[in-house]
Order: structure tokens, then C-alpha cells, then sequence
């Protein structure tokens, strides 16, 4: 991690370099560093979870202890490594790793072995050390264990990658899934709550609480709450194995260190040494565990142990001393290691709470960033790995019992390592995870939700693949309360989280996306050295005296230990020289970390202390420390008490120590592309992030490799020539999303109402905006076959007629053919039967076959009977497509008009587009406006220019800096043109503006969602028409349409359209007895007989001329069998 | 020829033949542009010395994006 530098040299604006540099399209020796910090907190988080997270997850996993045939047998993991991707030995294969092009294209997963070292012992004994295969986890792209790891740029083409992919995703049966980034509560920090839901968790609870999220170094998490109750004492509550526990917090307190009462006392009360009510309240506390015959620390735990140890399934020759100690290693401070730290931590937490519950101190928001930090990928694998493991250490005890039950084992190496091999593999619930995102978990890993942990990276344009890997999500549980506190945008998040580039509606808010510059910490750092740097620096330790009243002082923490305490005075000046020493890489302070100084201000304010942190998973930004003249990474803890300016104006001398690097590093990487977005209304930059997202684009580079079902692509993109330098900062050159359109802005022939617009059928003709969907489909013949018989493969029977000419030998479509309805799409034999079978293209659509991929199985022995076939559609624009310029400004194509027709200008220029002008008012994109004119400018010129917010201002305006240029080029100052109609030729009386406005066309055509219904398919019992698009249905003519129909008096419609044209049908009734069902058919007569008209007879009343027919919806008669199901006559008055 | 590898100028390029607005003919007037471009001389004059003088036309040589040249690495010729 290297604050400096990233951020020094940015481009001054952006350039036509993708034209002018020589070296543009030749592979450079390394990756652009840009672009691989987007991903960074994925594959770094990723990368520490598999090499030092792995040993202290192993470490932390309890040896597990067991009883068999009267012996203690013990299994410990030593050891655990992570091999990268390969085949097994064996294979046929020049090179025996997997790369991931392969898993894409095979639609596999990539993943590597899990191997562990298990240590056994029989009543304590060791016994050795056996290797074991637990199974395979999926690898992320680019980590440490990818074989694509530090690749340079030509070697990641040769396999098959993008020049600058970036990593930071695990690919499951082909699909590139991410984890995503959630939020959680800030680590090892004691949250002040008021919950009025506390109130019910007993008798005498209040709303106040102190809430700590406890995270160990391998991310293993446990939440802990002290409760403030009515008689003043103080509930201590964890939650273990998704049970609540509740314990006074004496008895913990007592468990955790041999201290006297009167030390505890002591130590309880600091700060507030004259608080009668609170000195009271401290020694009722201590004397209720006296009362319960428990004095000293050993008495504490025996007593807790017994009363624990039910639930915590331990081996019965534990002691419950242990038993107890068991329980605080588990659940109580698991960040800290030794009881006497807990211990203090806890008095904290205590003085906190009676400080808040006394209104002495506020509550802490914990929707606000300052109390959060990210939960990383790698957090999330961890800690599931090491779930996984210990169930797998269960899953060999309950194997080993099955197996006892049926034969006699012995233990020994050999018998052991066999039932190792019936443990509960890994494979399978890894990529459940991540092909599902559901967390199926006994412990729940501290987590709210259990599902939506993973998300598919759509590579639909290189933009919405990336905010995949920048986007903060809140959690499930959220975007069902009715409440919107959560969603709201705070002033603390300033700077982390952007506040334009959240979606609108359903999960506005709650999906939040990192800013361009802000990092997730993911290292750890040595700390070691700290505590006896900050006391020298003159921070008393815990144990140590103070010369100040503890009123007076601020207590120290660092990572969630109690370091000690500082003199109020003296804390602004050491939090000053932690501040030095960070930037300055003095020390061993790492640059990351956090140094939070919440000052007393003798008001109920945030609880005072010195807070430091250094832990992973926290948002950082950099920002310029002016006196030091280096940049700095923040936090948002720290953010909120420092002063930083935005522009140079602002610094005021002696109060503002801070400057931001630029102005828009508000922004995330998505919204700093938005053009001039200083100058649209906000609701529209939002709308842009959005639609950006779901632009056709050139997503990528290696469509033959690809096998995604549906890949978008447009033929011919275009630089924009307006940009804002972010745009080139990124490279978004290679991934371009639009097309630079000549648009006057002209109400025009009425087609272009209500935010419809027209295109020039010329410039359609000659390819503008034209694009097309790769479709692919996997076809593997073994799903095809019913047992084990393994004998189809791909091939045609020569001289099939259902197939001349338009398959190959091979039984394949010829590459280039094109395919419509009810064409032969592929054939397949059956070897032992000598069977063939031919499927026929089964969609509407045309479509060219692009490319055929064959496909085997790992160890490349498998048959010809595994192929991905890539369609092309062709999707050029028409009537009904979606388009949206970078402004939010959308619009549908609603008419290529001839160019004949089209308006044009004193030089004979036809625009592309034309735009209805009633979008501007009410929408006030000025952006768009000034983008038209600077478009227009840029292409006079031969320049391409910087759209970067809060480049222009009142004083500097960009209507001036751009008309200018409009004017020297020969044009009107404001960009505008005379037009002559394209009907009549007379010139048009109004000025119309017109420039050049980059184009995104979106996803959504008409293509995909028209729905036509003449006749076709119904519903069996209803029989009535079936819905939905790919069956041809109709689309549901429901009630409030009914209602409409009614109040209008049309009654004819409403009967042709809700009876004849669905479920009429002719039914026989009796007239007598009124019922539909008891008409039958007579039985046929015998055939010598002359009567040929069978009669229908009414079985109730046995007669046959009361039988009439009437017409009624068949639903109807199906319902009447219902309700005689139910045994409910319906009797039908039929007059 | 076949067999041999084909060989590709470094300058392989795929530029449209005609403006997409005003359907004047560019794929000509491209490598002049190049070159002007890249002895940092392109100044809207020299644009419209080439030949085309509407923006449209201006538009499409300056923006042209060539993700052939990016193609061309990822061998499309190989077996």
C-alpha cells in the first residue's frame, strides 16, 4: 500500500492518445496500476485469507476432542495450504494448470486443492500426523494462488485474458460471481446504542446498551452487549452457536481476573469516583456474585462452568473452571488475548454505558460510516473455511461411530486416514456459496443475512463490471424495514461512499458504491511496538498511576485493547505526532492507520477517548496533509474531527490542516465519468449511473473464449469527445459504450413527443448505433441420457434427409450458417443403437452461428459429447430501442425518417438524432447543453475536450469558454445553427441548437420484450390463455381493465375480449334440476340399431328432454366441479 | 498461401468507409489524419485540408476507437 503517488499524477486532461500514440493496441510490460486498484480490496483480502489467514484459522480452530471405546481421542489441524489450480497428474495435457479462460469456456469452476495436516493423540498421546485432501475451493482471479498471478500484460493475452484484467473474482460453473462488499459494525469498538426493543428482553431492562463487535485475526466475529438495567446494575450478553446468553456482568468480570473486589471496584468506578448512585450501583453488582457463594475467581468459574457446559458440548472430563474458560475464549472480548485485557475492556464498555444510561454521553448512530467498516471477500472465505473445517473435524467422529456400529475398528494411521476419506467434503458447500450467495451455517458467522453474499459480474460494458467490485451493500435485512434511516445519505460518508451512484427505488441508499479514492485496508499491521511508543510519549498504562483525576483523562485504545490513559491536555499533542509519524513512515506506525481523538467538550457529546486503529476492512481515503505536505489516508472516524478543505480558497491558516487531492473525489469511478455533472440536476447524474450500467458496449476483448449466455456488443463505438480526464485515467478507451451523434435539439414532425426521438435513417443505414447479442448455449449429451449409458456423441447418419447440407460431418452447425426456425441445429447418435437424433433451432429470432467450442472433461479423456455453440443476433437499432445520452436523458427510437426528410443546416449537414426540446426544462441537464456545444467545439477543432466537474463556475463559465471557440471556428456563440425544413426547404424561423452529444444505446430492445398473440397455446384446466413472452401467450387483460371496459358501457367488447376470445365453451344443463354436471352422453346404441344421435340425459333426473346447452366460461364448469368436490350444489336457473 | 502465416502491417486498421451523418467517404482521408495527429499538428484547419469540413466527418476520424489493433494481439489466425 503506497499512499503516495496513486493519485500525483493524473492526467491534465484527457487526450486524443488513443489515436496519437504509437503504442496504443501493443501489450505494455505491466497492467495499468488504475485499474487494478479498483479490485484490490477483493484480491488482497482474498490474498491474506489464504496464506496467513489459513494458519491463524488453524490455530484457532479447537483441537477436537472426543470419546471412543473408553479412549480420548484428540484431532487437531496443524496445518492447512491451498494448492493453485491444476488437473490431476495424469491428464492429457501439455501444462497441468488451469487457467481461467478454460473454466469460462468449459463452464467449470477454478478452483485448488484444500490439504490438511491432522494431527491425532489417544488420551493425550500423539500419534502422528496424517495428509489429508479436504477438497476444492474455489480460487479468485489473480490472487496469490491464481495462475495468473503478476502476469504482465502479453502473457495474460496468450492465456486467453484481457490485457488489463483485474481479478478480484471467483468463477463457478463458468460464471464469474463476486463476493459482495457489506457493511458491518466497526471491529473491536464500543458502540453506544438505544434500542427501545431492549426493553422486552426482561424484567427491569432499559433501552441503553453498549454493543461491541469483537473480530478475531482470522475475521471469526462475535457480537457482545453489556445492558443497562433499571436498579442500576449491568447484563452482560453474547450469542453462541445463534443462542442468546445473558450474564451478569460481575461474574464475568470476577472470571476474568484473581483481582480483589475492591480493585474491581476501584477500577469500575474511574472517572466517576463521586457518583454516589454509581458507586452503589458497581457494589450491589459485586455483591450479587458474593451471594451467590462465588468469592474468588476459581469459585466464578466452576460456578459458570457448570452452568455453561450444556451448551457447549464439551468432552465430560473437561473441568467446568474450563469449561468456563472455554466459553470466554469463545465469546467474551475473542479480539483480545489475555483475560486481563478483556477485563479492562469491559470496565470501559461499563463506564460507557453508565455515562450514556446517565445522558452523560450521546448514542452512536450505527448507520453512519464512522461506526462501520466492510466486510472484504476474503473476511467472508475465512471465515467459512474455517466453519467448514471444524464441521469436517465433526463429520469424521460421527463417521468413525457409523463405522463402529457395523465392524470393529481399531485406531490406527491406516484405518484413520480411510475414515478421513468419508469426512463431508468442501467441494460442495464452497460452491454453494458462491453459486448461490446462501450462507448455510450453524454459527451464522455473525452475520445478519444468509443470503445475497455473492452476485454474478455481468460483463454487459466494462462499467457495470466494475461497480460490481466497488459497490457497498448495507445487508438484506435492511431493504425490508420500514424505517429509512438506514438509507439515508450522511454527511460522515463524505468522501468513502459516492452520493450520486445509488440506484433509485427499491435499494436506493442501501447499495452504495466506494468513491474513486477510497481504499479498503487490507493488511495487518505489527502493533506490538505502539503501546510503548505512546507511552513514552506520555500516556500512562492501565496498571500505572495517574496524577490527574481519571475524570480528567482520556482513555487510550488501540485496536480494541486498553492501552491506558492521557492527560486531557496533553492527548491533542500525541494524537498530532501519531498523525506525523503515520504519514511521515516513522516509527512503525502504518500509513492506515486511524488516530480518533473524540475530545470532552462538557456536553452530553460522543463518548471521549483516543481511539486508535490500525485493523483491516476499514474505509480509507487519501487527502493532502498541508503541514506535512504528503498525502494521507483517513478514516472515517478521524474524518469527522478534522478540517479539510476542498479548494485552495478555503485553507484558512492554523484551522485547516486537510485538503482534498480534487474536488470530485466525492465521486465514485462511475460518476466521475458523467460529463460536466456539476451542471445537471442531481436526480439525473443519479439516472446516468444508473443507465450507464446497462449500456451495450464492448465489454471485452476475448469473445471467442467466452461462453456467457448473453454478451452484448456494439459494432462500431467511439471515443467520446467530451470527457472528463477520470475517463482516461481509466483506460475506458478499450472498453468504449457509445457513439458520438449529431443531435439538434428540435421539436420535429411529433414523432419526438414525450421523450421519443428520431434518427436519421441514412446514418442508420451506413451503421449507427448498430450492435449484436452473442448468445451461447452448453450442450453436454451426457444430460440426455437417462442411466448410465455413456454411448451418444455429436454426428450426423450419412444421408440423413432431415439434414442435407446444413450440418457438418461432425453433426455441428457450419460456422457462419444462419439458423432460423425450425433449422437443424445439431445432431447426435446413439453408438449402441446406431440411433440419430436432430434438434431444430427452436427460437424465432435468426441468428449466425459465431463460433463452437468442444468441450471435454478434466482430465481431457472424455467423448465427443460436450460443445458450447455462440450465436450471433444481428440488433440494429429499430423502432422501440432505448437510448440514453450520459445525461440521464433517455429516450426511444420511434422513427427512422428518410434524410430527404430530415431538417438541415446552411452546409447540408443532416443530424442523427433529433431531440424533442421539452426534455431540457423540467429536466435541467445544462450538462447535456454545454456537452452539445463543447462536442461540436472539439470536433471543429480537432481536439477532444476535459469535462470534469468544477472545472467551470460562475466566473469561468463554460458557455463562454465554449461559445468562444464556437465562434472562432466561424459558428454561432451559442450553438445554435439555422435549419431548413426537410419538407418544404424553407428555412425554419427559430435558431436550433445543435452539436455533437455522445449516444449510449441501452439494453432494452424491442426485440426481446415484444409480445404478439393471435391464437395459441391454453391453459389445460382453465383453458384459458396462457401468459408469458417465450410461449407465446397473451398478456393478462385483468381486472382494473375490466373496470374500465365497464364504465365506458362497452359491453360487446367486454364480451368478446373476457368470453369469446377466452374461454367460451358450450355446456349441456339440465333445466330441471339446474345442474351442469349431471348431463351424459348416452351410451352408444348397439351398431345394428338405426339410431345414430346419441342423447345427452340428465343422471338425476333420468330424463332427456330437459336438457339445454348454454355458453359458459370453462373456468366456470371447472369451478362447479370444485364445489361439488366440496359437496356444494351449483344450480343454474336456466329460463 | 496457405500454411504460412499471413503477415499484418502494425498498422492494421479498420476504419469505416463513410461518415455515418453525412455519408462522405473517410476510410481514405484516415492515415493523412493519423499522420497529422500524430506530429501533434491537428488543428481543426488541417482537418478540413483533408478534405471533410463537417463536423460529423471530424467526429469520426477523431473519436474512431481501434479495438482491432487490441484484437490482432489475441492471435485470431492461430490453431
Amino acid at each position: 500500500m503506497d499512499p503516495d503517488g496513486r493519485w500525483r499524477n493524473l492526467p491534465s486532461g484527457p487526450t486524443l492518445k488513443h489515436l496519437t500514440d504509437p503504442l496504443y493496441g501493443i501489450p505494455q510490460e505491466q497492467q495499468k496500476p488504475a485499474l487494478q486498484e479498483l479490485t484490490r480490496a477483493h484480491v488482497e483480502s482474498f490474498n491474506y485469507a489464504v496464506r496467513e489467514g489459513l494458519s491463524h484459522a488453524v490455530q484457532a480452530i479447537p483441537p477436537f476432542e472426543f470419546a471412543f471405546k473408553d479412549e480420548r481421542i484428540s484431532l487437531t489441524i496443524v496445518d492447512a495450504v491451498i494448492s493453485p489450480p491444476t488437473v490431476p497428474k495424469g491428464s492429457i495435457c501439455k501444462d497441468l494448470s488451469i487457467y481461467p479462460a478454460e473454466c469460462r469456456g468449459r463452464r467449470s469452476t477454478y478452483r485448488g486443492k484444500l490439504t490438511a495436516d491432522i494431527s491425532w493423540s489417544v488420551n493425550g498421546i500423539p500419534k502422528g500426523i496424517i495428509k489429508q485432501f479436504l477438497g476444492y475451493v474455489p480460487i479468485m482471479v489473480k490472487s496469490k494462488l491464481c495462475n495468473l498471478y503478476s502476469l504482465p500484460p502479453r502473457a495474460l493475452i496468450e492465456h486467453h485474458e484481457e490485457a488489463e484484467e483485474m481479478g478480484g473474482y471467483f468463477i463457478i460453473n463458468g460464471i464469474e460471481k463476486v463476493i459482495r462488499m457489506l457493511i458491518m459494525p466497526r471491529r473491536n469498538f464500543p458502540i453506544a446504542l438505544t434500542r427501545p426493543k431492549w426493553k422486552t428482553r426482561g424484567p427491569g431492562y432499559t433501552q441503553y446498551g453498549v454493543s461491541m463487535h469483537c473480530v478475531r485475526d482470522e475475521h471469526s466475529a462475535v457480537n457482545m452487549n453489556l445492558h443497562y438495567l433499571e436498579n442500576g446494575t449491568v447484563m452482560l450478553n453474547f450469542i453462541y452457536r445463534k443462542e442468546l446468553f445473558f450474564l451478569p456482568l460481575g461474574f464475568a468480570l470476577k472470571a476474568l481476573v484473581s483481582f480483589s473486589d475492591y480493585q474491581i471496584f476501584q477500577e469500575l468506578i474511574k472517572g466517576k469516583e463521586d457518583d454516589s448512585f454509581f458507586r452503589n450501583s458497581v457494589s450491589q453488582m459485586l455483591r450479587i456474585v458474593t451471594e451467590e457463594g462465588c468469592s474468588t475467581q476459581k469459585q466464578v468459574l466452576n460456578y459458570l462452568g457448570e452452568r455453561f457446559r450444556v451448551k457447549l458440548n464439551l468432552p465430560d472430563w473437561y473441568p467446568d473452571a474450563q469449561a468456563a474458560e472455554f466459553l470466554f475464549n469463545q465469546c467474551i472480548c475473542i479480539h483480545l488475548k489475555s483475560n486481563t485485557e478483556k477485563f479492562y475492556v469491559l470496565c470501559l464498555m461499563t463506564r460507557k454505558l453508565f455515562a450514556l444510561a446517565k445522558g452523560e454521553c450521546m448514542e452512536e448512530n450505527p448507520d453512519s460510516l464512522v461506526n462501520q467498516e466492510v466486510l472484504t471477500p476474503g473476511q467472508l472465505f475465512l471465515m467459512f473455511l474455517k466453519e467448514k473445517m471444524e464441521a469436517w473435524l465433526v463429520s469424521i467422529k460421527i463417521a468413525l461411530d457409523k463405522k463402529a456400529q457395523k465392524t470393529d475398528v481399531s485406531i490406527n494411521t491406516d484405518n484413520l486416514m480411510k475414515i478421513f476419506n468419508l469426512g463431508t467434503d468442501l467441494t460442495k458447500p464452497f460452491e454453494y456459496l458462491l453459486a448461490t450467495g446462501n450462507l448455510r451455517s450453524k454459527t451464522g458467522l455473525g452475520f445478519l443475512q444468509d443470503s445475497g453474499l455473492c452476485v454474478v459480474a455481468d460483463k454487459l460494458n466494462f462499467i457495470r463490471y466494475l461497480s460490481h467490485f466497488r459497490c457497498v451493500h448495507r445487508g438484506a435485512d435492511f431493504a425490508k424495514m420500514r424505517t429509512t434511516t438506514v438509507r439515508r445519505l450522511l454527511p460522515e460518508s463524505w468522501g468513502f461512499l459516492c452520493p450520486v451512484h445509488t440506484p433509485d427505488g427499491e435499494p436506493c441508499g442501501l447499495m452504495n458504491h466506494l468513491t474513486a479514492t477510497c481504499e479498503v485496508v487490507t493488511q495487518f499491521a505489527y502493533t506490538a511496538s505502539v503501546p510503548a511508543l505512546l507511552c513514552s510519549l506520555g500516556v500512562t498504562p492501565v496498571d500505572g498511576a495517574l496524577h490527574r483525576p481519571y475524570s480528567e483523562c482520556y482513555p487510550v485504545l488501540l485496536d480494541g485493547v486498553m492501552v491506558g490513559w492521557v492527560d486531557k491536555e496533553l492527548a491533542p499533542s500525541i494524537a498530532d505526532s501519531l498523525r506525523h509519524f503515520k504519514v511521515l513512515r516513522e516509527k512503525r506506525i502504518p500509513p492506515w492507520m486511524e488516530v480518533a481523538l473524540i475530545p470532552m467538550t462538557g456536553k452530553p457529546s460522543l463518548y471521549p477517548g483516543l481511539f486508535l486503529f490500525t485493523t483491516p476492512c476499514r474505509l480509507v481515503r487519501p487527502v493532502q496533509n498541508l503541514e506535512l505536505g504528503r498525502e494521507e489516508l483517513i478514516g472515517t472516524m478521524e474524518q469527522i474531527f478534522m478540517n479539510i478543505a476542498i479548494f485552495e480558497d478555503e485553507v484558512f491558516a492554523g484551522v485547516t490542516t486537510h485538503q482534498e487531492l480534487f474536488p470530485h473525489s466525492l465521486l465514485s469511478v462511475i460518476a466521475n465519468f458523467i460529463p460536466f455533472s456539476d451542471h445537471n440536476q442531481s436526480p439525473r447524474n443519479m439516472y446516468q449511473c444508473q443507465m450507464g450500467k446497462q449500456t451495450m458496449g464492448f465489454p471485452l476483448l476475448t469473445y471467442r473464449d467466452r461462453s456467457d449466455n448473453k454478451l452484448y456488443r456494439l459494432q462500431t463505438p467511439q471515443s467520446p469527445l467530451v470527457r472528463p480526464y477520470m475517463y482516461d485515467y481509466y483506460d475506458m478507451d478499450n472498453y468504449p459504450i457509445g457513439t458520438n451523434a449529431i443531435v439538434a435539439v428540435i421539436s420535429y414532425t411529433g414523432y419526438d413527443m414525450e421523450d421519443a426521438m428520431i434518427v436519421n435513417k441514412a446514418s442508420w443505414e451506413r451503421g449507427f448505433a448498430h450492435g449484436s447479442v452473442y448468445k451461447s448455449e452448453f450442450i453436454d449429451l451426457s444430460e440426455k441420457i437417462k442411466q448410465g449409458d455413456d454411448s451418444l456423441v455429436f454426428g450426423v447418419k450419412p444421408g440423413d434427409p432431415r439434414i442435407v447440407q446444413k450440418l457438418d460431418n461432425d453433426g455441428l452447425p457450419f460456422i457462419g450458417a444462419q439458423l432460423q426456425y425450425g433449422d437443424p441445429y445439431y445432431s447426435y447418435l446413439n453408438l449402441n443403437t446406431g440411433e440419430s437424433f436432430v434438434m431444430y433451432y427452436k427460437s424465432k429470432e435468426n441468428c449466425i452461428v459465431d463460433n463452437i467450442k468442444v468441450c471435454s472433461n478434466d482430465t481431457g479423456s472424455g467423448k465427443f459429447k460436450c460443445i458450447c455453440i455462440t450465436m450471433r443476433v444481428p440488433r440494429n437499432p429499430t423502432i422501440g430501442d432505448k437510448f440514453a445520452s450520459r445525461h440521464g436523458q433517455k429516450g426511444i427510437l420511434s422513427r427512422l425518417w428518410p434524410a430527404e426528410d430530415m431538417p438541415f443546416t446552411e452546409s447540408g449537414m443532416v443530424p442523427d438524432i433529433l431531440f424533442n426540446p421539452h426534455g431540457f426544462p423540467s429536466r435541467m441537464t445544462i450538462g447535456m447543453l454545454i456537452e452539445s456545444m463543447a462536442g461540436k467545439s472539439a470536433a471543429l477543432h480537432g481536439l477532444c475536450h476535459d469535462a470534469t466537474p468544477f472545472i467551470f463556475s460562475e466566473e469561468n463559465s463554460a458557455l463562454e469558454y465554449f461559445g468562444e471557440m464556437l465562434k472562432a471556428a466561424g459558428y454561432n456563440f451559442y450553438g445554435t445553427e439555422r435549419l431548413y425544413s426537410g419538407i418544404s426547404g424553407v428555412e425554419l424561423e427559430a435558431d436550433i441548437f445543435i452539436g455533437v452529444v455522445y449516444y449510449q444505446r441501452l439494453r432494452h430492445m424491442v426485440s426481446d420484450k415484444f409480445q404478439v398473440r393471435t391464437t395459441g397455446a391454453r391453459d389445460k384446466v382453465t383453458n384459458q390463455p396462457i401468459g408469458g413472452r417465450n410461449v407465446q401467450g397473451g398478456i393478462r387483460f385483468g381486472e382494473m381493465e375490466r373496470d374500465a371496459l365497464l364504465a365506458h358501457g362497452t359491453s360487446f367488447l367486454l364480451h368478446d375480449r373476457l368470453f369469446n376470445c377466452s374461454d367460451r365453451s358450450v355446456a349441456h344443463v339440465c333445466v330441471k334440476c339446474g345442474s351442469l354436471l349431471s348431463p351424459l352422453l348416452e351410451k352408444p346404441p348397439p351398431s345394428w340399431s338405426a339410431m345414430r344421435n346419441r342423447k345427452y340425459n340428465c343422471t338425476l333426473c333420468n330424463r332427456t328432454d330437459t336438457i339445454d346447452t348454454v355458453s359458459v366460461p370453462y373456468v366456470f364448469r371447472y369451478f362447479v366441479a370444485e364445489l361439488a368436490a366440496m359437496n356444494i350444489k351449483v344450480k343454474l336457473d336456466v329460463i | 498461401m496457405i500454411g504460412q502465416p499471413i503477415e499484418l502491417a502494425s498498422t492494421a486498421i479498420i476504419i469505416l468507409v463513410r461518415c455515418f451523418t453525412c455519408g462522405t467517404i473517410i476510410c481514405n482521408k484516415w492515415e493523412a489524419c493519423l499522420g497529422l495527429l500524430q506530429a501533434q499538428y491537428i488543428k481543426g484547419a488541417a482537418l478540413d485540408a483533408l478534405g471533410p469540413k463537417c463536423i460529423c466527418s471530424h467526429c469520426m476520424l477523431l473519436a474512431r476507437v481501434h479495438l482491432t489493433e487490441w484484437l490482432l494481439n489475441y492471435a485470431p489466425l492461430e490453431k
